[in-house]
Order: structure tokens, then sequence, then C-alpha cells
């Protein structure tokens, strides 16, 4: 299992735009993907699962993905930065 | 024989329906949410469209998720872009994780307030049709829609 911490940069945090344009990227990957905030941890490919976690600007987020996946680790740490408000 | 359920969705608003083609959004108006349609609401009062479990309110409170015990889950957004209000004229009545029945109160607004700096186009929609292969489809009587699973 490989895993980045993220910062999240867009103030508004993963409301509903932001959080389904995740899930869907996440949703692209064959490998299982974890996103954990504070202690809790939830599968980022339903849009739910990420406003559950309530993220707002400047809170940290660890994703997690499976089978040594850094390509698709890389790729989704790298959209959550970027996402816009 | 393939037995199909149909779950009744109630309006959470009092007020007009319009179809999510007509909101300025991609994320609504593409569907990439889900399906479902937006509603122009006329007082301030945004009650449950189902009975379920309060999944999340959002921490500025202007959307709420509510999930049935089918699974189903609807996410009622009240207005367009009105993350940005910070949830200034938005008042939670329910928290996550609370058991809720069709018709009660989650969440109150002011309208009058919050229509001067946005549009009140409230999208009701149904998140996870694709995993639960589903679909919705139009209601009889004073359902918003009907979700078929």
């Amino acid at each position: 299992m490989l895993a980045k911490v993220v910062t999240i940069r867009n103030k508004t945090g993963l409301h509903a735009r932001p959080a389904t344009l995740f899930a869907q990227e996440a949703k692209k990957s064959e490998s299982n993907v974890w996103m954990t905030k504070d202690d809790k941890k939830i599968n980022p490919k339903s849009l739910v699962n990420i406003l559950t976690l309530g993220i707002k600007g400047g809170d940290q987020v660890t994703i997690e993905v499976e089978n040594e996946d850094q390509e698709t680790l890389d790729h989704l740490a790298k959209f959550l930065e970027n996402l816009q408000d | 024989m393939f037995f199909k359920k149909k779950i009744q969705v109630l309006n959470p608003f009092e007020g007009e329906v319009v179809s999510l083609d007509t909101l300025p959004d991609p994320v609504f108006a593409q569907r990439m949410m889900g399906d479902g349609v937006a509603v122009l609401p006329v007082n301030n009062r945004c009650i449950s469209p189902a009975d379920g479990t309060v999944v999340t309110v959002f921490p500025t409170r202007h959307a709420v998720v509510v999930r049935t015990k089918e699974d189903i889950e609807v996410l009622v957004h009240i207005g367009l872009d009105t993350v940005s209000l910070k949830g200034e004229g938005f008042e939670n009545h329910v928290q996550p994780g609370q058991k809720v029945k069709a018709g009660d109160l989650l969440i109150t607004f002011d309208r009058e307030a919050i229509a001067q700096k946005k549009s009140l186009l409230s999208p009701v929609i149904i998140t996870n049709l694709d995993e639960k292969k589903a679909r919705i489809e139009t209601a009889r009587g004073r359902g918003l829609f009907e979700v078929v699973i």
C-alpha cells in the first residue's frame, strides 16, 4: 500500500462539485483507493463517502492506493491539490 | 422473474420542479453527480425526501444527504454555488447518523437573503444510481420522482 499526505488548497474544500470530480477520477482506478481524514477512512470512489469527511480548505488528508500503484497515487494527489472552488 | 422495487422520493421543498438540463453548473446539468431534478423553493424549509438516515450535513449547512433503507442516497443541495455563503442563512436541524422520516425538517434557510446573492434552484440528486443499477422515473401522486431498483 502506497500513501501520500495531501493538503486541500481550494478554499471551500471538498463540497459537492469538487468531491464529484474527485470521485469520478478515483473511479477510473482499477486499484482500491482509500482516503483518510483524522481517524476516518473511506473509499473515495463514492461521492457521498467523500462528503462524510466534511473536508475544508487547508485540511490534510491521506490518500492510499493498493497494488503499489504509484501512478494512480501521484495522479490522485495532484488532482486533489489542483481542485478549484 | 425480476422484481422491481420503486422508492418514492418526496419534494424536499415546496416549489416548482425544473429539469437539471436548465442549470448553469455542468456537474448538475450533465448528471456528473447523478440523476434527479431541481426545485425552486417558495418557502424556507427543507424536509426529508424519504425515510432513512442522515449520512452527512455539509459543514456549510447548504446540503444534506439522506440514505434510505434500500441504500439509495438522496443529496439535497439548497441553491447553486451556495457553498460560498459559508453557512450564513442556513440552520440545520439534524445530525449525521440521525434517523429521519419523510417530511421531517432537515434544514431551514433564509430564502430571501440567499436569493439576493445566489440562485435558489435546488438540485435533488440520487448519487448512487449506477452502483445500484437503478434509474429514476416520473412519480405518481405527490412524489418528486421514483427510484426504480
